[in-house]
């Protein structure tokens, strides 16, 4: 993905709410992409999937599957590919599944539309595919209605509907925020055992680093519509080379700090009044005038680690 | 679901008894019922003849249940001004009304449903506004007035329609918009409100993840969910309709119960009232009945 702006039109002026985000995510690897609430995660990955409701609009940018464009294909041929190149789990497993339908027909609808089973066979897929994500007595459960499940049964059902055509990318956006913690647990192990079975491409929303350092090979850390900083999860978290970045990792509970646990000072810009260069200057405790003027480019710290940052590492070192 | 649909059922048996005790009760709370039954200027040998047939000299349970198997039996009694059967009365009339409430109704539930879901989906589009507009008149008019604007319009300037009585399949069209306009108003804007809030769901928004065809999301995905609620309304519809019914006939001509029982209420011909109240009663049960069946079978959360 090269560049993705997605921009909301509103009656305030022009919300840019992803602004020139890329990333690239391979076959079996799992990519995390954190950053705080609002920064334009999920409208990224809608954007990907060229869903991003009105007033919004995908106003740039490349998304390249399997060597295609898919911003410049058809309506109908973006159509096929939702749901059975690339798909997505959404947030909040209370709200996802349609409450009139039965969870064997929403799990079996994305199988019938892309791959045309019906009947017998289709049935059969869909046990398959409960089974795939654990739920017990898939058999019986098939003409269950969602709110005669619970949170995390419900969310399983949410990951069979993403996995049921096999995609080759699948977007989890935070999946696992509204489950407790033993069930997320659960969960993402899930996540990884299909991954490992189907070779699918995962990319992982989620403002949690502990997640990312458990889940993720590489990890984008995203502010206010950006990239601030990519790379392994390993270079990231041991090297943190964007003051946003390490101020996000400082967030992170430790077992044997619990009592430093910091927050960031101050709020996220407002995507309609974005600082015109940096847009973390405002909060960073080591900006320097050239941080208010001109927007800093992505550097090389190392091979795969790149921070958007004029002094990147230099406040990280001198702490 | 059969556990519900009997325990609705004898909720709907239950309010129709009430209704019969009701329509039973009022003609002898007000004095003597012969009074009433009867015309003014009644010879005595009827007045005679009509309290033997209503038993009242016997218990007043036993008059009730004396009435009431007549009135199972299809007796409505007879209507004091036309000395004919009641039962007859209606059967005359009811088809007319009948056709008249089919035509307004479809007409209601298709226009309503229709364009409240694409009002909907096209959000702020023409459509939309058209919609809104035609919505906000149709409630703010009141039926005799929008009646009479059409029939100048249509009927007296344009010379397309007729502007009353019951002829060929044109004279139908004038009163079957004028006894929907209001209750596709109705319909229209709640659609619209409800479908809005659906599609604006998680599960619509997966539903096109998943690569569902818009016109599926919006009528698979979206309608089932949002009709619920509007299914309930059409309730209110089927009482808008039969009260309507009164005035549309009246202003339109059409020879229906509504203009059969105004012209009872004027000649206060009480057999012929008693009658209708208690046919339109057991109209808006069934219709109440049925919905709620409906809405059980549209909505799982209810049906188990
Ligand atoms: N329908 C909309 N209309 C206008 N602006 C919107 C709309 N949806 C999103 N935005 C803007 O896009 C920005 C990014 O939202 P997004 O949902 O991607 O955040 P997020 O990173 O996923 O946050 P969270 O962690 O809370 O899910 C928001 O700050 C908001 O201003
Ligand atoms: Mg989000």
């Amino acid at each position: 993905m090269e560049d993705l702006r997605v921009y909301f039109f509103t009656s305030r002026g022009i919300s840019r709410a992803v602004d020139g985000v890329s990333f690239h995510v391979g076959e079996g690897e799992t990519l995390g992409v954190v950053g705080e609430s609002g920064c334009g995660k999920s409208v990224t990955a809608l954007g990907i999937l060229r869903l991003v409701p009105a007033p919004g609009r995908v106003v740039g940018g490349r998304v390249f599957l399997e060597g295609e464009d898919i911003t410049k294909v058809s309506e109908a041929h973006i159509r096929h590919i939702r749901g059975a190149k690339i798909s997505m789990i959404l947030q909040d497993p209370m709200t996802s599944l349609n409450p009139v339908f039965s969870i064997g027909s929403q799990v079996g609808e994305s199988i019938t539309i892309h791959q045309g089973l019906k009947g017998r066979t289709l049935l059969k897929r869909v046990i398959e595919m409960l089974k795939l994500v654990r739920i017990p007595a898939a058999e019986s459960r098939i003409t269950d209605y969602p709110h005669q499940m619970s949170g995390g049964m419900r969310q399983r059902v949410a990951g069979a509907i993403g996995i049921s055509c096999e995609p080759r990318v699948l977007i989890c956006d935070e999946p696992t925020t509204a489950l407790d913690v033993t069930i997320q647990a659960q969960y993402l192990e899930l996540l990884k055992e299909v991954q490992e079975r189907t070779g699918v491409a995962l990319i992982f929303i989620t403002h949690d680093m502990g997640i990312i350092a458990r889940m993720c090979d590489r990890v984008v850390v995203m502010y206010a519509g950006r990239v601030v900083e990519t790379g392994s999860v390993r270079d990231v978290f041991l090297d943190a080379n964007q003051p946003y970045t390490i101020s996000l990792l400082k967030c992170l509970p430790r077992l044997e700090g619990v009592a430093h646990l910091e927050s960031i000072e101050g709020q996220p810009p407002d995507p309609h009044t974005f600082p015109p260069a940096c847009r973390f200057a405002p909060r960073c405790p080591k900006v320097q005038p050239v941080c208010n003027e001109v927007y800093p480019e992505m550097v090389k710290v190392k091979e795969g680690h790149m921070a958007a940052c004029y002094f990147p590492g230099d406040w990280h070192r001198d702490k | 679901m059969g556990r519900y649909i009997m325990g609705r059922a004898v909720q709907g048996l239950t309010s129709m008894f009430l209704v019969t005790i009701f329509v039973f009760g009022i003609v002898r709370l007000s004095g003597d019922p012969l009074q009433m039954l009867l015309p003014e200027e009644a010879p005595p040998e009827q007045y005679a003849e009509m309290k033997k047939l209503l038993y009242l000299d016997k218990p007043i349970v036993v008059q009730y249940w004396k009435w009431i198997s007549r009135v199972v039996r299809g007796d409505l009694g007879t209507s004091t001004k036309l000395r004919i059967p009641v039962m007859e009365l209606i059967g005359e009339r009811l088809p007319n009304t009948l056709q008249l409430a089919a035509v307004a109704f479809a007409f209601t539930l298709t226009l309503g449903l229709a364009v409240g879901v694409y009002a909907a989906a096209w959000r702020g589009s023409v459509v939309d506004y058209v919609a809104r507009g035609f919505a906000v008149m149709g409630q703010a008019a009141p039926s005799f007035w929008s009646g009479i604007i059409f029939i100048l319009i249509f009927a007296v300037y344009l010379r397309w329609l007729p502007a009353g009585g019951k002829g060929g399949l044109s004279s139908i069209i004038l009163p079957a918009f004028t006894l929907g306009w209001l209750p596709v108003a109705g319909v229209m804007r709640m659609t619209r409100s409800s479908m809005l809030e659906v599609l604006n769901s998680e599960y619509i928004k997966l539903a096109r993840i998943k690569g569902v065809r818009e016109t599926l999301v919006l009528w698979k995905h979206g309608f089932k969910n949002a009709a619920l609620p509007v299914l309930t309304y059409t309730a209110l519809i089927f009482i808008a309709m039969i009260n309507g019914s009164v005035i549309i006939e009246t202003v339109f001509a059409w020879p229906g119960i509504g203009r059969l029982v105004l012209e009872a209420v004027l000649n206060r011909d009480f057999p012929i009232v008693q009658a209708v109240v208690l046919m339109f009663s057991t109209w808006y049960i069934l219709g109440n009945l049925f919905i709620d069946i409906g809405y059980a079978y549209l909505n799982p959360r209810i049906r188990y």
